[in-house]
This record gives structure tokens, C-alpha cells and sequence, in this order.
């Protein structure tokens, strides 16, 4: 091979290397944008004002100081979340994405605020169902996750009071 | 010897294009539409085996994810078996099929084998690796039966005339480097589909091996105007390279960049990324495997001149 040919050689062993580098220790970034929310009357919108004062958005949480979730990194969880969670239990945890849909049993919807025990879903999974043990995560990525879990079953948990008290 | 068999051709013929159009399309569709998890059992799943047809109960039970990952574990079963037919062939004629062929299919069986040992982990462990690894697998699968195609075809004995050593070197160091990037990239395509490898480590090797594809199309067409065969294949190369550049750009501006939110429908934006990653992937394979036999035909087949 002449010298030209030799000098794009090597920079094409040289660009790939460092490609292959950055695929490995290269953070995925997943699309995430804010769920929409539709109010169906004006006293619901009043009240998502008032949870987003305490909580955040979905995309951005934070987690009042009464709530034991107050220290968690949230922030993160949402990006392990977005990464492992979001294409089955959608970006409001209501599991209302074209991934539920071809599901059965259904994914469990968190905003409900019925999820009995997130850890040992999270660990074990649950047996006959898509939803798998999440075990191989690292620890911080479990942690923070099972914490964002979490934090949309409380969230979900405090709407349906906020809301329940327009019906008395 | 000449490794032509009518059943030998057919059977290569039938395993790839069996991988390529139902196990890595079925396959690049359930990692788009991330229904691999539809039903957590290998390879039974509770009261039908791997070999049952009940699709509606199937959907009906798991939903039609489930459909979808089923039906991808049967068209793997189907390669498994053209490939242990195929293999076991070879040894059956082993006095008239060359030791080459006959090892070759038999790693083919192998790898295939370790194929469905991989699906059955990624399903039982969930583990990322394990998935990504399962989609390279895939590629070397491809691979294997489009050397063991290219071995058992009618003409593969031909000779053509030989041509500068210089230019025979030369070919043989590009195609050999871009099938090693090309590998990279799938392994970096199969970790961004995973979720789990950066953006910009594919950019820059889908770049990169595009760069080097496309020179060595033009060494070929400009070079080796008596190798029709190879120029053959550099002419559909340079098609499926374009055809895989512009599906790039779609996956990128759909499923990343500014189109997303184009699509305002969730079920239509569904659809259409789903179609266009797994269009992207699929034509990824046939990149790979275009490339793969313009590789084997530079190793195998252009001969050096002779100082003498």
C-alpha cells in the first residue's frame, strides 16, 4: 500500500478504537420529554399545579421533605427509569404505551398507588409475566430506579387525594 | 474440489435467507418494539412447546408480543435445522465435499447452536450483554452461510486473471479492515439499541466504515475491471450503502433527533420508529453480508501476477 494509503489505514483502526471506547463508557441518553396531561376540568388543574409544586415534573422530580423519598436522587432514577422502564410503564408510570398494549398480564400502572412491595418486584420479578428481575442492574442504578418507582406510586398515591377531595 | 452440490447450494441458500428475512428481521423487531421480555420461559412456554402453532391462544394469554417473540424462536429453530441438515450433509458426502465446506457448516451449526443458548440468557438472566452479544451472533451466522453460499455455488471454481500484487494486497488489507469495523459498528448498533452504548460511538464508526466501504467500491470499479464477479457485488454494495445511509439518518431523526415529537400520534410514532429501526437493521445485515462476500471473493479468488 502507498503512504497516503497507510496514513487513512491506520486512522480508520485509529477512529474506530476510539468509537468502540465511547460505545462502551459512553452514557445512553434516552429521549425523554414530559408527559402531556390533560385536565378534564379546571379544579384538575388546579390540583396538578399544586403536585407539581411538591413533586416536580415526571422528568425532573423532586419529593416533598415529609416523603422518606426526600434524599433520593431522583433525577437519576428517572434516567434508569426512562432506560429500563419507560417503554412498558410509559413516562407517567400509567403503562398506557404501545409496548403495554402487546402485553398479558398488562404492566402494572404505578400511578394507581397500589404496588405492595417495588423491591422484591424489582428483584424477583414477577413469575408467567413480561416483568423480569431487574437484579443485573448495579446497585446504584437499582437503588436510584427502585427509588423513582417509587416516587410515582407516592406521587400517584397524593394525586388521588388531591383529587378525591373535589368529589366530597 | 469442487465443492458444487445442488442440495448443498440449496440448503445455504435456504439457511440465509431464513436468518436473514425471518430470525434477524423477526428478532430486529422485537428489540424495536422491546417485546423480548413478552413471556420470561425458554423455550417452552407453560403448556405449548417451541414446535406449537397457537398463535391466537398465544396472544391471547400473553398478548401479541408474545406472538412475535414466539414466532421468532421458531424461524431460529428452522435455521437450526436447515444448518444441522446441511451440516450433517457434509459429513454424509464427506468423500465428494471438501474438508473447507464441511468444517465451515459444522462451526455454522456450532455458532448457531450457541445462538439459541445466548436467546434463551438474555430471556431468563434480562441481561443487556447478553443481548447485544445475541445480536452479534446473529451477524456472524450471516456471515458464515454467505462464505459457505459463495463455496457451494456452481461457479466458484473459476479462475480469472490475475491481477498487480500490489492491488491484491491492497484489497485484501481494506476488505479486512471493514469487516472488522463493520463488526464494531454492529456491536455498537446492537448497544445503542440496547439502550446501553453512547450516540456518538456509532456515528463515528458508521462513518468510518462507510468512508472505507466506499473505497473500496471505487478501488474495485476502477481497478478491476476483469473481475466481473467482484464488481458485481461492489455495484450492489454501493446500493445497500446508500440505501442503509439514508435509513440511518431516518433512525436518527425519528428515534433521537428533532422528528420525534413530528409524530404526535404515540401509536403511529411507534410504528413508524419500529419500521424504520428494524428497516436499519435489516439492511445492516445485508450490508454485512455483501461485504462479507466481497471479502472472501478478494481472499479467495484474485490471484497475484507473477514477476515471472
Amino acid at each position: 500500500m502507498s503512504g497516503r494509503d497507510n496514513f487513512f489505514f491506520v486512522l480508520a483502526i485509529f477512529l474506530g478504537c476510539i468509537a468502540l471506547w465511547r460505545t462502551t463508557q459512553g452514557q445512553f441518553a434516552a429521549p425523554d420529554a414530559e408527559p402531556v396531561f390533560v385536565a378534564t376540568n379546571d379544579f384538575e388543574l388546579t390540583q396538578h399545579a399544586a403536585l407539581e409544586l411538591s413533586y416536580g415534573t415526571f422528568t425532573e422530580p423532586s419529593a416533598p421533605s415529609t416523603s422518606v423519598l426526600s434524599n433520593s436522587n431522583l433525577i437519576r432514577g428517572r434516567q434508569v427509569y426512562a432506560v429500563n422502564c419507560l417503554h412498558c410503564h410509559g413516562s407517567d408510570g400509567r403503562a398506557q404505551t404501545p409496548t403495554a398494549a402487546l402485553l398479558n398480564p398488562p404492566p402494572t400502572n404505578l400511578f394507581m398507588g397500589t404496588v405492595r412491595d417495588v423491591e422484591t418486584v424489582l428483584r424477583y420479578g414477577i413469575p408467567s409475566t413480561a416483568m423480569s428481575s431487574f437484579a443485573a442492574l448495579s446497585d446504584d442504578d437499582y437503588n436510584d430506579v427502585r427509588d423513582y418507582a417509587l416516587y410515582l406510586v407516592e406521587r400517584g398515591t397524593a394525586w388521588k387525594v388531591l383529587t378525591e377531595s373535589s368529589d366530597e | 474440489m469442487s465443492n458444487y452440490s445442488a442440495v448443498l447450494r440449496r440448503l445455504s441458500l435456504a439457511a440465509l435467507f431464513v436468518t436473514v428475512a425471518l430470525t434477524c428481521g423477526i428478532g430486529g423487531t422485537i428489540t424495536s418494539a422491546e417485546v423480548g421480555m413478552a413471556y420470561p420461559t425458554w423455550p417452552n412456554i407453560n403448556s405449548g412447546s417451541l414446535f406449537s402453532f397457537f398463535y391466537d391462544e398465544l396472544a391471547e394469554s400473553f398478548g401479541s408480543g408474545s406472538v412475535v417473540e414466539h414466532t421468532h424462536r421458531q424461524a431460529a429453530s428452522l435455521t437450526g435445522l436447515i444448518m444441522l441438515l446441511l451440516a450433517g450433509y457434509t459429513w454424509a458426502k464427506r468423500k465428494t465435499v471438501g474438508s473447507d465446506v464441511r468444517n465451515l457448516a459444522t462451526a455454522a451449526l456450532v455458532v448457531v447452536i450457541a445462538q439459541g443458548l445466548l436467546g434463551a440468557f438474555r430471556v431468563l438472566e434480562n441481561d443487556y450483554l447478553v443481548a447485544i452479544l445475541h445480536a452479534l451472533g446473529a451477524q456472524l451466522v450471516v456471515a458464515m452461510l454467505v462464505v459457505l453460499c459463495q463455496k457451494t455455488s456452481r461457479n466458484w471454481s473459476d479462475t480469472f486473471a490475475p491481477v498487480a500484487a500490489n492491488k491484491v494486497a491492497q484489497l485484501k488489507s481494506w476488505t479486512t479492515l471493514a469487516m472488522l469495523l463493520l463488526f464494531a459498528n454492529l456491536y455498537s448498533a446492537a448497544s445503542l439499541r440496547h439502550k446501553q452504548g453512547a450516540f456518538d460511538g456509532h456515528l463515528i464508526l458508521a462513518i468510518t466504515t462507510s468512508v472505507v466501504v466506499m473505497y473500496i467500491i471505487y478501488l474495485i470499479s476502477t481497478g478491476l475491471k476483469e473481475h466481473k464477479a467482484l464488481r458485481k457485488h461492489a455495484r450492489g454494495l454501493a446500493h445497500l450503502l446508500g440505501t442503509q445511509l439514508a435509513l440511518g439518518v431516518a433512525a436518527w431523526a425519528f428515534l433521537l433527533g428533532p422528528l420525534i415529537t413530528y409524530l404526535p400520534n404515540e401509536d403511529t410514532r411507534f410504528l413508524v420508529q419500529a419500521l424504520i429501526a428494524t428497516g436499519h437493521l435489516l439492511c445492516g445485515v445485508l450490508v454485512l453480508a455483501k461485504t462479507t462476500a466481497v471479502w472472501y471473493e478478494v481472499k479467495s479468488r484474485l490471484i497475484a501476477k507473477t514477476d515471472a
